[in-house]
């Protein structure tokens, strides 16, 4: 049938979707591979089957050559009745359609409540809109949500909570929003895809609270009862009391059903259970790093740029030039790190490892630079990816002199919005005090993401997926002290947070770029989804 | 003995799917496929005289499908969305080569098809006769089209996962 990466592909060609240049790529993979051939000739003769036949088979198809043509060229012509069954058959699709799918009660426009204590931060963020789905003025697209009452009437909305939840709510509904890990449905539907190496996420209703670390399953609440179906995963489904306390509980296996009432919870008989809109799991997507992102990068002229390609035992190759190189260190940790695919992979190592400059370089970060990756955590600890310490640092110390960092954390000792990616700045270099700022949070693991922190006179930026996303106002100051540079790990000595995941495209500039320019390295990467079908695929068969 | 053109027009009328899907392997724009049929309909006619009516029609009719898909490819030479001439050859042969499997698809989709559920199989319906009017649907309906899509996607998928099953057992007798 063809792995993942290829069916998007036939599908965004069937779609038209497919840009000048994927159009030019698939053309050349074709000709390169007769195993793919034989994948797309199979899936167009699907498509076209799907596109050409009567879905109906007890009525046989009419011709769809137009004769009119061959009226001109002195055939015959005979009458073509398909135009107007095409339109009645419109008519009735059309229809019933729209009565399956539209909810004819009362319209009310969407809003959002804020609970308003002081010191909260967002929650959850407001991902997606269906179209026709009003809204008022306390709601957009891409807004962060605190602590509140979410109300919907018609239509859909999409928001993904910081611990990794996402929740697509059907209207009519009253969603609660409580923390970034839990929320209650007081009435409507949710589809709700807990994924794994995510937080745990409980979505209660009035009768029965729903929790899991890792689930697939929807939640309908109406005003006496309420129904959970699970398709994939685990969920611990309990009965609430009167003062919010689990009277009972269940654990639900994939495809069970249960009803939750104030006064019961009952595993339903086994029903068919029909392919509805679930929210599929997030796809596993690699970088596919174009020529032209290595173009682009290069035209940027950083003094460093490690690619992770092809990387020599113990050495990690600069791209612009023979400095700068890095290297594994200690050398016997070579197991920790993988460079297969083009970038580095970090492993969990119970000794120290790490990749570091192998020389130390001149300090630059007292003036205007940028620095540039894409990054992949694959666990939620605090983890230390990339910093730049002083040569001089006691490593006997304890804690660390940092002059620059990213970080990646679930939750730290600091305050910030749960999974999400810190760039401190702090010159001189010190163990306290400097500027943090972070992303929005609910960056799952195992996500790739684009991270760049620039630096323009006295002011700090930091990049996220191509977007300007924080700023902040720094004091000047010169350290005279060369740097060392760590990928892993924090300091080598130690082993403290390490950074278990992935990071490719190492750059480092002596000027800050401009935010078009992070925008075009950030657009010209192309992703590939190798996911594999999930399991939370319910087929209509009837057994 | 040369074909006649009512018996043209009835040939037509039975393998003109066929052709289009042929064609649609390599023009995946449907109103180009089209476009092409039309021309290879017109083309037939205009050559009659050279068929062989011993042998199968179809066959032909294919052979002269590709030549109009050269054709067209030639005029649209400057679009960059579309197959170059050595891939469509590649496809080709690779089409010829999967002929029986290809054949046997049809019958085990329209199995498939009836294990769908109907709301489904009239979505695919819908998305297949009208595509540009998926857009007004999620409208319609409060859904995005992104969902209605991801939905096809996947109903898609899994009826290609059924006809393949299918068709594998069968290899296996």
């Amino acid at each position: 049938m063809g792995d993942r990466y290829d069916q998007d592909w036939f599908h965004r060609l069937s779609s038209g979707e497919l840009s000048e240049e994927q159009f030019a790529e698939l053309n050349q993979r074709l000709r390169a591979s007769k195993e793919l051939r034989k994948q797309y000739v199979h899936h167009m003769q699907l498509d076209a089957l799907l596109a050409t036949e009567n879905l109906h088979p007890s009525e046989s198809p009419e011709s769809i050559v137009d004769l009119t043509e061959l009226v001109d060229a002195g055939v015959k012509r005979r009458s073509n009745p398909f135009p107007y069954l095409a339109g009645l058959a419109t008519l009735v699709v059309a229809a019933s359609l729209i009565a399956l799918f539209v909810d004819f009660s009362p319209k009310s426009v969407p809003s959002f409540s804020p609970v308003g204590l002081v010191g909260q931060s967002g929650i959850a963020r407001l991902m997606d809109i269906a179209p026709g789905t009003a809204l008022d003025e306390t709601l957009s697209l891409d807004d962060e949500l605190t602590p509140g009452v979410l109300h919907i009437g018609k239509g859909e909305l999409t928001l993904v909570f910081h611990g990794g939840a996402t929740v697509q709510l059907s209207g009519p509904a009253e969603l609660h929003l409580l923390s970034d890990g839990e929320a209650t449905l007081v009435h409507g539907s949710a589809q709700v895809n807990v994924p794994s190496n995510g937080s745990r996420f409980a979505l209660n209703s009035p009768f029965s609270s729903h929790v899991e670390e890792q689930s697939i399953y929807s939640l309908t609440v109406n005003a006496n009862e309420s129904f959970v179906t699970l398709y994939d995963g685990a969920l611990v489904v309990s009965q609430i009391g009167e003062q919010g306390n689990s009277y009972c509980s269940m654990v639900l296996q994939p495809m069970e059903r249960i009803r939750a009432s104030t006064d019961s919870l009952e595993l339903l008989e086994p029903t068919d259970i029909e392919l509805i809109d679930r929210i599929a799991s997030p796809p596993m997507v690699e970088l596919n790093v174009t020529e032209k992102y290595v173009e682009l990068v290069k035209e940027d002229r950083p003094m460093l740029y490690w690619r992770f390609d092809g990387a020599e035992p113990d050495q990690i190759r600069n791209e612009m030039g023979d400095g700068f190189v890095g290297e594994i260190w200690p050398a016997e940790s070579r197991d920790s790190f993988s460079f297969e695919g083009g970038r580095a992979t970090l492993y969990e190592s119970e000794t120290p490892r790490t990749i570091r400059l192998r020389d130390p370089i001149p300090n630059f970060l007292n003036d205007a630079f940028s620095i540039e990756a894409w990054i992949r955590p694959g666990a939620t600890d605090v983890q230390s990816i990339l910093s730049f310490v002083p040569e001089s640092a006691d490593e006997n110390e304890p804690g660390v002199e940092h002059f620059f960092l990213f970080e990646y954390a679930e939750e730290s000792m600091i305050m910030h919005p749960r999974n999400s990616f810190r760039f401190l700045y702090r010159n001189p270099a010190a163990r306290t005090n400097g500027m943090n700022l972070f992303t929005r949070g609910g960056q799952r693991p195992n996500e790739w993401h684009h991270l760049v922190a620039t630096k323009t006179g006295d002011t700090v930026q930091l990049y996220f997926d191509g977007k300007l996303i924080a700023a902040s106002g720094v004091k000047h100051h010169t350290s005279p002290e060369n740097l060392l540079m760590y990928i892993g790990q924090l300091r080598y000595e130690t082993g403290l947070r390490q950074f278990i995941g992935d990071i490719d495209e190492v750059a480092v500039y002596t000027r800050p770029l401009p935010a078009y320019r992070v925008r075009e390295h950030y657009q010209a990467i192309q992703f590939r989804n190798d996911d594999v079908p999930s399991r939370d695929e319910v087929f209509t068969f009837l057994h | 003995m040369r074909l006649s053109e009512t018996e043209l027009i009835s040939l037509l009328a039975k393998h003109d799917r066929e052709i289009l899907r042929y064609i649609m392997v390599f023009l995946p724009v449907r109103v180009d496929a089209e476009e092409v049929l039309q021309r290879t309909a017109v083309t037939l006619w205009q050559k009659l005289n050279e068929f062989d009516t011993t042998r199968a029609f179809l066959p032909w009719a294919l052979h002269r499908a590709y030549y109009e898909v050269l054709n067209f490819r030639k005029e649209k030479a400057r679009s960059k969305l579309v197959f170059s001439e050595d891939v469509i050859h590649l496809l080709a042969s690779e089409h010829s080569e999967q002929e029986a499997y290809l054949g046997e698809m049809k019958e085990a989709l329209q199995i498939c098809l009836q294990k769908v559920q109907p709301a489904d199989r009239q979505l695919l319906q819908y998305r297949y006769a009208y595509p540009q009017s998926i857009a007004d649907l999620a409208s319609q309906t409060g859904k995005t089209a992104k969902s209605l899509y991801r939905r096809l996607d996947r109903l898609r998928d899994l009826l290609a996962k059924c006809v393949h099953e299918r068709l594998a057992s069968a290899d296996l007798g």
